[in-house]
């Protein structure tokens, strides 16, 4: 009888078991034909050697990797990181405060304000990029009014630079380091503002003890989808770098529609991803322990 | 008699949605003593909460002065403050400890390791929270964490503590034991507690002094015995404990007592020393344990009766409602100290009821409706 029972809510939770994997299904087969299938092309293909007109001959090849010594792509990869680094924290310093204010306006306020901060996805990001040409360029916005007011005679170089690629990689991304801040910060009690200056904690040890601390979650989620997208980014230093500025993406994009050297350009995605991958993991193996204490 | 706390004319005007002002506070003076526990007592959103935070400097008084120790706090910002505050829901910092969120202030004054150290552990044992320095807030039970928030609070030595219902979210029988406990170390460590609450039975059980508070004003300030024997206004006869009310004319007014005329039916006489106009309309206050209910042995013609119209036993009590007058009814609490007077009248009995005329609190507040006015001046009142 016992066993009969068991046997029966054995096969009942089973059954329930089999229920949920079918939910899991489509997007299984989706990855697995749009995620894995792809990167083992791209792994397979890093290791072939280059066709003439693009495409690869079916010879297995080690070169493609040698090539990697070369310091010209070190400078490349140096730059890239930096910009996105930069990137990182420039978003971070500008999207904290904001999306701290958002998280403490009364609960009417706060769905409009989050509003304003996505409005900008509404217009294509093309568009949104052409547009700082207008605003940077020498007889661009900025340019204008500093020599109407006299504080330059000659107008600046602010586009084709390092400078225009950093700036519109800030704008670009804001909003990913807001939103993820905004929804930790809309969970943080803010009666532990209180708990702490009753405490004898002025403003600033208030912020580096109590509300960091707590919102870090907010921090690494929105760093990491800063980070990630800007070191590839191939769009924006194409627009407002020129020819000076190339990032990881750019030499990427030429191996494959320009170079035509498909297996060099996998070994550089192959790169990129490994470079993307470190964050990620430092993400999981020590700010989530230490979250979880 | 030193003060430890003084608020000087202290008002709070809130800015609400549509730029519309709501006033928390309004003109307000109070001294509360050093050393002594004192209660702010009201229901919610009396401003008994606004106020303790414009005390601890969580809010900026709009017109006013708060004086802690002879010093004015107008421009102290709340972590200046010689006070500290055990809060509502505890506002425990998650991310650390028990040792760590109790050692935060303390490392706020940058005090040196080792004294924090002993200090934590002085204060861990006070509270009896050894041995759970290393857990954090949520892995602790509530009333753990409310030690651990007093504990966090009582660390700082501060002159005054400041607790914003704090024990509002622990079940009755801890609750209880906490405000023995906390009382007992108020006695102890001898400092000012001012504790803000809606709950009388634990502002009378733990306090000194009583502050009882509605719309942003002080009603009452007294010892727990002042404000239940001797409320100054109905709203403090009624908010602490139960009372019952009857509204009355004084008909006559000799050798420090009045006589009062009750709906127009019935006469009652009470001590009272003030002058007070013949005609005057007042409410009598008469708190249903001082009553006794005895049965109608007819014949006598002295003392109150009515009519037994329901009767509720609750264990340790039985409550009687006894219809008065026509239109005035009396509860009546009747202990039920021996097993025989159980159940002794029933409903429709007539009886007799006997109340202690200097137990008759006498307010000169109240109004009859109109109608009763109109029977009062046409028929003359039946002399006892």
């Amino acid at each position: 009888m016992f066993n009969a029972l068991k046997t029966h809510f054995a096969t009942a939770t089973n059954r329930r078991r089999f229920n949920l994997a079918v939910l899991a299904v489509p997007a299984t087969v989706w990855l697995l034909f749009f995620f894995v299938l792809p990167l083992v092309i791209v792994l397979l293909y890093s290791v072939l050697e280059r066709g003439i007109y693009g495409g690869v001959e079916w010879q297995f090849t080690l070169e493609n990797y040698q090539r990697l010594l070369n310091p010209i792509y070190w400078g490349i990869f140096g730059r890239s990181l930096w910009l996105a680094f930069m990137t990182t924290l420039a978003c971070l310093l500008l999207g904290y405060p904001l999306a701290f204010f958002i998280a403490s306006r009364p609960p009417q306020w706060r769905n409009t304000l989050l509003l304003l901060v996505i409005i900008p996805f509404w217009t294509n990001f093309l568009v949104r990029i052409y547009a700082w040409i207008v605003i940077l360029r020498q007889e661009g916005v900025i340019n204008v009014l500093l020599q109407s007011f006299n504080l330059i005679d000659q107008p600046l170089d602010l586009l084709f630079n390092s400078f225009a690629v950093t700036v519109g990689l800030i704008y670009g991304y804001l909003p990913f380091m807001i939103l993820p801040l905004y929804a930790t910060l809309e969970r943080f009690d803010f009666s532990l503002l209180d708990a702490a200056q009753d405490l004898g904690a002025n403003d600033l040890k208030t912020l580096i003890r109590v509300v960091i601390p707590l919102t870090l979650r907010g921090v690494v989620a929105g760093s990491l989808l800063v980070f990630i997208p800007a070191v590839g980014e191939f769009i924006t230093p194409d627009i407002l770098g020129g020819a000076k500025t190339v990032m990881m993406g750019n030499l990427v994009q030429s191996q494959f529609l320009s170079a035509r050297n498909w297996p060099f350009g996998s070994v550089l995605s192959i790169v990129m991803i490994v470079i993307v991958l470190i964050p990620i993991v430092i993400y999981f193996r020590v700010a989530e322990e230490k979250l979880n204490a | 008699m030193n003060h430890a706390i003084e608020l000087v004319n202290v008002s709070k005007t809130f800015r609400g949605q549509n730029n519309r002002e709501f006033r928390a506070i309004e003109q307000l003076n109070l001294q509360i003593h050093d050393g002594e526990f004192f209660s702010l007592l009201g229901p919610s959103g009396c401003g008994k909460t606004t106020l303790l935070r414009m005390i601890a400097g969580f809010e900026t008084p709009t017109a006013g002065e708060v004086v802690i120790h002879g010093e004015a706090m107008r421009d102290r910002p709340a972590f200046h403050r010689p006070v500290n505050t055990v809060f509502q829901n505890y506002a425990l910092f998650p991310h650390l400890t028990v040792a760590e969120n109790v050692a935060f202030g303390l490392e706020m004054d940058n005090l040196p390791k080792a004294q924090i150290r002993s200090r934590v552990g002085d204060v861990l044992a006070l509270v009896k929270l050894n041995g759970l320095e290393n857990r954090r807030p949520r892995q602790l039970s509530g009333g753990q964490q409310q030690r651990v928030a007093l504990a966090r609070a009582l660390v700082k030595k501060p002159q005054v503590l400041l607790f914003d219902e704090p024990l509002g979210a622990l079940d009755l029988k801890l609750r209880k034991a906490m405000q023995l406990e906390l009382k007992h170390m108020q006695q102890q460590i001898g400092i000012t507690f001012v504790y803000v609450t809606h709950d009388q039975e634990e502002a009378l059980t733990m306090s000194n002094r009583i502050a009882v508070m509605s719309d942003g004003h002080i009603l009452q300030v007294g010892t727990p015995t002042d404000i239940y024997e001797e409320p100054n206004c109905r709203f403090v006869a009624d908010f602490i404990g139960e009372s019952n009310f009857l509204i009355g004319q004084v008909i006559e007014q000799s050798m420090g007592g009045i006589v009062a005329l009750i709906d127009g039916e019935l006469t009652l006489s009470v001590p009272y020393e003030p002058e007070i106009p013949v005609g005057k309309i007042i409410t009598l206050v008469i708190r249903p344990e001082k009553v006794t209910i005895h049965p109608d042995t007819s014949g006598e013609n002295h003392g109150l009766r009515g009519t037994v119209k329901d009767v509720v036993y609750i264990g340790t009590d039985t409550r009687f409602v006894i219809q008065l007058t026509s239109r005035s009814e009396l509860i009546v609490r009747r202990q039920n100290i021996h097993h025989g007077n159980l159940d002794t009248f029933t409903l429709g009995e007539q009886v007799q009821i006997r109340v202690a005329p200097n137990s008759i609190r006498v307010l000169e507040e109240g109004s009859l409706s109109p109608d009763i006015v109109q029977d009062t001046i046409n028929t003359p009142p039946k002399s006892v």
